[in-house]
C-alpha cells in the first residue's frame, strides 16, 4: 500500500518532507520540554495479512517555548507472531510426498526519528492537539520459522527467509495531550511508512511493515512555560 | 543532429543490454550450505550434494545466464524409451574459477512409452518416481569412460506451462532428486528449478 515507486528518488521525498516541515514551523508552536512514555497497539497497513505489534514509545521534546517544535522519538515494536503455512516435499519414497508446515513470522521494528511537533489547536478544557512529522531511521528484522518438520528429508518450496534491513521512514502522528486526574496524558495515532527500500528480488510472503499505532502515554513536563 | 541521434541510440542500446542482463538467481539455503533454496520461479538453478560436496549448474555470464538443462526423449530398441533431463555441473565454492570437479554433467533418466508426448510430461506434475525404474548418470567430459550410473528418486513437484510471454511459452519445472551410485557415490538433497522454452522439447 505504501510502496514508494522506484522512480521517485529518496532525495525528492526528503526535500518534500522538509518543505512541509519548514512551512509548518512558521506557525506558532507551543512545544514545551517534555518526555513522554507511551504504549498501545499497532496494525500493519502494508501487508494483506497484517502484522500486529505492541509499540513502546519514548518521545523527547527538548526545547521549551513556542519557537522550536523539534522532537526526537524512539519506537520499538514488539511483534505478535503471524502464523501461516508452507509446504515441504520429500523425494524419499519411504516418506509422505508432502507435508503441511506451520510458519511463523515475527518482525521486530526499531525506529529512531526526529522532526517537529506542530501545535494545531487547544480545546476549551485546555487540552492540545499536535501534528507530528518525523523522519526516522528504522530497522525491520523479520524472523521466519517453519515448525516441526524433518529438515533432513524434506525441502520447503519457495521458503520465506529472515530479512534484516535498515532504511529511512517517515512518520505522521496526530497527538492529543490532555489532563485527567491531575495527570498529563497523551493519546497518539501514529502512521509510519515502510522502509524506503526494495525488499529484494526473491519473492517473500511479506513486505516491510507500515505500522499504524494507537498509543496512550504519560507526559512528564520540565521547563514548563506558564 | 544525426550525431546526437546516434549517441542516443547507443545509450538506449546500452540501457537495454543492461536491463536484459541475466541473473545468477542463486538464493543460498542457510540450512544446506552451498545449495540454492528449493524454488518454483523458473530460476534455472539446480544444486545437489554429491558425496557431501555442493554442486551447481554453472553461470555462463550475464548474457547467457545459468546453464540451461536439456530435456529430450532417447529412442531405444527396447519396449520403452528414456526421457533424459541433463545439465552441466560444477563445484559450488567461493573460489573463482571453481576447482575441477570429477563430474561435469548429470542426467536424470526416466522410462517412458514410445508415444510419450509433452502433454504426458505435464501430467507428471506432483508425481514422484522411485529408485526401481529411474537412473542418475554422472559424466566426466575429461574422462568419458568415467561414466557412473545408479538408481534415483525423482520427484516432479511442479510442472506447469508459463504463457506469460506469448511469443515464448515455457515449461516451469521444479523438483527434487537423490540417488546412489554403487557404494562410492551418494547424491542427496538434489533440487532443480528450470524454465525451458517449449520449443526446446523434442517430444
Amino acid at each position: 500500500m505504501f510502496a514508494i515507486p522506484k522512480q521517485i528518488p529518496v532525495k525528492v521525498l526528503l526535500s518534500l518532507f522538509y518543505i512541509i516541515f519548514i512551512s509548518l514551523s512558521s506557525h506558532l508552536a507551543v512545544a514545551q520540554s517534555s518526555i513522554t512514555f507511551a504504549t498501545g497497539g499497532s496494525i500493519d497497513l502494508n501487508n494483506t495479512q497484517p502484522f500486529y505489534h505492541i509499540p513502546v514509545s519514548l518521545q523527547w521534546k527538548p526545547f521549551p517555548g513556542s519557537q522550536n517544535p523539534f522532537m526526537v522519538e524512539i519506537n520499538y515494536y514488539i511483534p505478535f507472531k503471524r502464523t501461516g503455512s508452507g509446504l515441504a516435499y520429500s523425494a524419499n519414497p519411504a516418506l509422505p510426498q508432502q507435508v503441511n508446515l506451520k510458519e511463523t513470522i515475527s518482525p521486530y521494528l526499531l525506529a529512531i526519528s526526529a522532526g517537529g511537533s506542530f501545535y494545531l489547536f487547544t480545546t476549551k478544557q485546555g487540552n492540545k492537539f499536535f501534528l507530528n512529522l518525523l523522519l526516522g531511521y528504522c530497522n525491520q528484522n523479520f524472523k521466519v520459522m517453519y515448525l516441526n518438520y524433518d529438515k533432513a528429508n524434506y525441502e520447503v518450496l519457495n521458503p520465506d527467509v529472515n530479512k534484516n534491513k535498515c532504511s529511512f521512514v517517515f512518520s505522521f502522528a496526530g497527538v492529543y495531550n490532555f489532563h485527567l486526574l491531575q495527570r498529563d496524558l497523551q493519546l497518539k495515532l501514529n502512521l509510519q511508512t515502510p522502509l524506503l527500500l526494495s525488499i529484494g528480488r526473491y519473492p517473500l510472503s511479506y513486505k516491510f511493515v507500515a505500522p499504524l499505532s494507537l498509543t496512550f502515554g504519560y507526559n512528564l513536563y520540565y521547563n514548563k512555560i506558564k | 543532429m544525426s550525431f546526437v541521434k546516434k549517441y542516443l541510440a547507443l545509450y538506449g542500446f546500452i540501457l537495454l543490454a543492461l536491463s536484459g542482463c541475466a541473473k545468477r538467481n542463486l538464493y543460498p539455503d542457510t540450512d544446506d550450505p552451498g545449495l540454492s533454496r528449493f524454488t518454483s520461479h523458473g530460476y534455472n538453478i539446480a544444486t545437489a550434494y554429491i558425496n557431501g560436496d555442493a554442486y551447481i549448474n554453472p553461470f555462463l555470464g550475464s548474457l547467457r545466464g545459468n546453464a540451461l538443462p536439456s530435456i529430450g526423449k532417447l529412442s531405444t530398441a527396447a519396449p520403452l524409451d528414456s526421457l533424459m533431463i541433463s545439465w552441466q555441473l560444477e563445484l559450488n565454492t567461493d573460489l573463482t574459477p571453481p576447482p575441477l570437479s570429477p563430474y561435469q554433467n548429470i542426467v536424470l533418466m526416466l522410462p517412458v512409452s514410445k508415444s510419450f508426448t509433452a502433454g504426458d510430461f505435464l501430467l507428471w506434475n506432483g508425481q514422484r518416481f522411485s529408485l526401481d525404474s529411474n537412473a542418475v548418470v554422472l559424466n566426466s567430459f575429461s574422462d568419458p569412460l568415467n561414466r557412473r550410473t545408479g538408481p534415483a528418486n525423482i520427484y516432479f513437484v511442479k510442472i506447469d506451462i508459463d504463457n506469460s510471454n506469448t511469443s515464448s511459452p515455457a515449461y516451469q519445472i521444479s523438483g527434487l532428486f537423490d540417488g546412489k551410485i554403487g557404494d562410492s557415490i551418494t547424491i542427496t538433497k538434489g533440487r532443480f528449478d528450470f524454465r525451458i522454452p517449449t520449443s526446446n522439447l523434442n517430444f
